[in-house]
């Protein structure tokens, strides 16, 4: 079925119009459509179409690749590479479009079927519907045209399926119809486009109140029970490169203050803009870093909280366009790539972080009792803070366990005064939270910190490996003019989670191998334009096959332009034959066979149609038998056509010619 | 023109037939031509006229004109199968059945007004036709090697018709129209009918022998490669032409190529070219087309259908 004529150009030019990208358009109608025009085809075998279709498929696969390290996720990537499909497929419609066969052999489009080639020799198809629905479906990876594209997309529908209707059916019916389905059509996606946005804005809620954590970048509240759900994942979330007496014990990426029933909320700024230094450091204090760590990490949009040791005064090899910091010394990048690797300069015990406000001694009233009994039973007595903290740790450590099996809801009310009173068992954030607040009871300022231990050291990696199960919480105390950690969850709780967990080396193997081969991509485009290297190894390699079709298909070539070029000749004489009877005003309507319409030919003189019958006798003989005929009387044939051609064009300048 | 012995053959052969034809159907020859055509292609030949054209005479000639056993059946609604096949019937003097050749045991078949009858009777040809060999009680009994069924038919608009299920037609070689004769080929008709009936002056003029050899002649007719391309193109039109719900079948193409190389002896040549087989193509494919009901009520004649492929399908040259 061929289709509508010009609908290839014709869905281009929308292409190029809604894609912003003319000038790539009219290159390709005037490929596609210039194809068609031309009146000379090539008689491919099936071989040479597989060899294109391998090089297009090729190609295709490369630009997706390339489109990849080009774009900043896989994501827009691959809407790269199908937004260019119309121009990446076109070697396949102009290679159908130059061919005698005018359609591809199935071969050359499935694999499958390459084995048993001969049999499915006679199974072709056209690619001009294909073509199409690819030009369509390449608009629509453009989102800023959506509405011009439904129109534009329904009316190149209506045109490619107008030469499919059925016989008899009274255009404008046929119009109304198609009209009205597009219009149904265009309802539906309206709706389907509501439900989508609802069900996405549901989702989100959801996974906000669950991941909150991952919404680092402004991040202001955390509930009790969030690491509780990281604590139970071994994915490796950070690597910290250095030395062993550098190692951080934690790192930390959220600072709290204030507790209300089970939530703990940050101060929502202000940040700060963080002072550059160099080409890619940060100064966040005046004071010079002691230790110097590398931590390598995901940053999930280009945005989010750096994990950072305590005290940490500057940033180096940070890739980022924006570091600020928050009210209580939080780090907050924005404008990095998925990955980032920097290297933080801190000095242990550096007061750092801003003083206490009042926010750091709030306490809820319901609390008091229960933290009242607490600090009783430890025994502090609130008159020397460093004795006290020392008691508290103590107290947790012997008379409450680590678990995170819980056996219920975290999330049910009032979860602190059950862990303080009849629990007496809960992980890290329960730990921390009631740390903090018996301190707060005791007068002593304290905050909730969120981060991650460095525990995990791996020989192949060369790095400590944090993983989402490292996730802890503890508390700060403002002792003697400086935040100091205070942690209180019992130190078997690491031993307690790495037993709970499979060993993951394959995991482990597969995430190392995923970070080196990011860390290689971003590091490939840093720096100028993308890198265009992989076109020095493509083109040499195309040109190679290309030359080879073409070569191949030289021989072919004459023979298939007769064959293509019906009803004209190879030979010069008889095409000279020809346009003499022309010029005399005789062309052969193309379904006439040559011998009859010679032999009726009218206004020509008895002797010379004579002569003509006799020829063209002979001339279907060499056309229809030619064995029969011996190369003598092929040469005749010859012959005889350019003095038929001569005297035809005498005779009948001689009857114009007076005139 | 030619120099192939069996070539000349083919020729005399139909020459003789046709002019013994044309002695009594008046202003026929083209349709005598392709009739002969057929016969010695070894098709089968259905002749679709309004009555008195002269169908039954047409057959009748060609059956005279040859040495050769000529049966007649008159197809009529009651007509039964084994009627026209044979029976076999309890012999007690030899305490055994005892087979009845029915009439299409014979040479040259008249089957006329063949859409009269039953579709079960109709279709008791079909083996005959297509394999030449009948199958009755379980026994296969071959025809002789000149079997030609001439089956005449009113057009399917007439009372009292069935039509022919598309099987049975695409074992028909071509179907033919006679047409009303001009007025002067009516004067002269009427002119040769004064003087008796002129089949009665017909005598044989060849034999069963020369026809199944002028048969074998045939293979020496040559076609090009070019030719079949085009005999394909023409029939494959038909499967995609608009308003056509069932196209030609390969036995069509087939046919086809027979007969254009039947043609082609005819005028001495060795050689399959166009011409001939844009002669023999309404007669062959037409028949074989189902034509869109509403369409067909639009109008639309398979025979046109078939002329505008061949106004469409470019030759080779």
């Amino acid at each position: 079925m061929t289709p509508p004529p010009y609908l290839l150009g014709l869905s281009l030019v929308a292409w190029g119009w809604l894609t912003q990208r003319p000038l790539a358009a009219l290159l390709l109608v005037v490929l596609v459509e210039g194809c068609s025009r031309l009146r000379v085809r090539w008689a491919f075998d099936d071989r040479e179409f597989e060899r294109v279709t391998d090089l297009t498929s090729i190609g295709f696969a490369l630009f997706v690749v390339w489109q990849w390290f080009a774009s900043k996720d896989a994501g827009s990537g691959i809407l790269g590479a199908l937004s260019w499909m119309p121009a990446l497929l076109a070697p396949l419609i102009v290679m159908q479009r130059l061919s005698s066969q005018g359609a591809f052999p199935m071969s050359a489009l499935f694999w499958s079927m390459r084995r048993s080639r001969e049999r499915h020799a006679h199974r072709r198809l056209a690619l001009d519907y294909p073509y199409f629905c690819h030009v369509l479906i390449a608009m629509t990876c453009v989102a800023p045209a959506s509405l011009r594209l439904g129109p534009v997309a329904a009316v190149l529908c209506g045109y490619a399926l107008w030469t499919w209707r059925r016989g008899g059916v009274r255009p404008w019916v046929w119009g109304a119809v198609m009209a009205s389905v597009m219009a149904a059509a265009a309802g539906i996606a309206v709706g389907v486009t509501a439900a989508q946005r609802a069900v996405e804005e549901q989702v989100l809620a959801f996974f906000q109140d669950r991941l909150a954590l991952r919404a680092q970048a402004d991040r202001s509240r955390t509930a009790i029970g969030e690491l509780g759900h990281l604590e139970q994942s071994s994915q490796i979330v950070l690597r910290v490169r250095g030395e062993e007496v550098s190692r951080p014990a934690r790192l930390r990426n959220g600072i709290f203050d204030s507790y209300h029933d089970g939530t703990w909320f940050a101060p929502s700024g202000p940040y700060r803009a963080a002072r550059p230094d160099g080409e890619q450091g940060w100064v966040l204090h005046g004071n010079p870093p002691e230790r110097r760590v590398t931590v390598a990490g995901w940053l999930e949009g280009g945005r989010g909280i750096l994990p950072l040791p305590e005290g940490t005064t500057r940033l180096d090899a940070l890739n980022v366009g924006l570091v600020e910091t928050g009210a209580h010394g939080v780090v907050r990048v924005s404008q990095g790539p998925d990955l980032i690797e920097f290297e933080a300069g801190f000095t242990p015990g550096l007061a750092a972080d801003v003083p206490p406000t009042p926010r750091d001694l709030a306490l809820p009233a319901r609390l008091a009792a229960p933290l009242q009994g607490i600090l009783a039973e430890a025994g502090a007595a609130g008159v020397n803070p460093t004795q006290d903290i020392a008691r508290l740790t103590d107290f947790f450590q012997q008379r409450f366990r680590y678990t995170v099996r819980l056996g219920r809801d975290p999330d049910t009310t009032r979860p602190l005064e059950a862990f303080l009173t009849t629990d007496r068992a809960g992980h890290c954030e329960y730990f921390a939270t009631a740390a903090v607040l018996a301190l707060r009871q005791l007068g002593i300022p304290s905050r909730y910190v969120t981060g991650h231990v460095v525990d995990e050291w791996s020989e192949r990696e060369g790095a400590w490996l944090v993983r989402a199960r490292h996730a802890h919480a503890w508390a700060l105390a403002w002792i003697e003019g400086r935040w100091v950690s205070v942690d209180v969850t019992p130190r078997d709780w690491l031993g307690l989670e790495s037993a709970l967990q499979d060993a993951t080396p394959v995991r482990d193997y597969l995430s190392w191998v995923h970070f080196q081969f990011t860390t290689w991509r971003l590091s490939d485009r840093e720096g100028s334009a993308p890198s265009l290297w992989w076109l020095a190894l493509v083109v040499p390699m195309g040109g190679w096959v290309l030359w080879g079709v073409v070569r191949r298909s030289q021989r072919t070539a004459v023979v298939a332009r007769s064959r293509a070029q019906s009803g004209e000749h190879s030979w010069p004489e008889i095409a000279s034959l020809l346009s003499a009877l022309e010029v005399a005003g005789h062309r052969r309507p193309p379904s006439r066979p040559f011998r009859t319409w010679l032999s009726e030919l009218p206004g020509i003189p008895g002797a010379l149609h004579e002569r003509l019958r006799g020829w063209a006798g002979l001339h279907a003989r060499w056309r229809y038998d030619p064995f029969s005929v011996p190369p003598d009387d092929a040469d005749r044939l010859r012959a005889e056509a350019a003095a038929l051609a001569l005297e035809i064009r005498e005779e009948h300048a001689s009857r114009s010619g007076p005139r | 023109m030619s120099s192939d012995g069996g070539l000349d053959t083919v020729r005399t052969v139909a020459g003789a037939l046709s002019d013994s034809m044309n002695s009594v159907v008046l202003g026929q020859e083209a349709a005598v031509r392709k009739l002969v055509a057929a016969l010695i292609a070894g098709g089968h030949v259905l002749l679709e006229d309004v009555p008195g054209t002269g169908k039954t005479t047409l057959a009748k000639a060609m059956a005279k004109s040859m040495d050769a056993d000529f049966r007649r059946i008159q197809f009529t609604p009651d007509l039964l199968p084994t009627d026209i096949l044979g029976v076999s019937v309890f012999d007690p003097s030899a305490s055994a059945f005892h087979f009845h050749a029915g009439p299409v045991f014979t040479h040259v078949l008249l089957a006329d007004e063949i859409n009269r009858a039953s579709p079960r009777t109709q279709s008791a040809l079909l083996e005959a036709m297509g394999e030449s060999q009948v199958s009755v009680d379980g026994v296969r009994r071959a025809l002789p090697d000149l079997f030609f069924t001439i089956a005449t038919q009113n057009p399917v608009e007439f009372h009292g018709t069935y039509p022919l299920p598309e099987a049975q037609l695409d074992r028909f070689a071509m179907r033919l129209s006679l047409g009303y004769l001009s007025a002067e080929e009516e004067a002269a008709m009427l002119g040769t009918h004064h003087g008796g009936h002129p089949l009665d002056r017909i005598v044989p003029v060849v034999s069963v022998a020369d026809i199944v050899g002028a048969r074998a002649d045939l293979a020496a007719v040559r076609v090009s490669p070019l030719l079949q391309r085009y005999v394909v193109d023409l029939v494959r039109a038909t499967r995609n032409a608009e308003g056509v719900a069932l196209g030609a079948s390969p036995r069509a193409s087939l046919m086809l190529v027979r007969l254009a190389q039947t043609l082609a002896a005819f005028d001495g040549e060795a050689f399959v070219s166009p011409e001939h087989v844009q002669e023999v193509a309404v007669d062959v494919l037409a028949h074989r087309l189902v034509v869109d009901r509403d369409r067909e009520y639009g109008g639309l004649r398979a025979a046109s259908v078939v002329e505008d492929i061949l106004r469409a399908v470019p030759v080779p040259v």
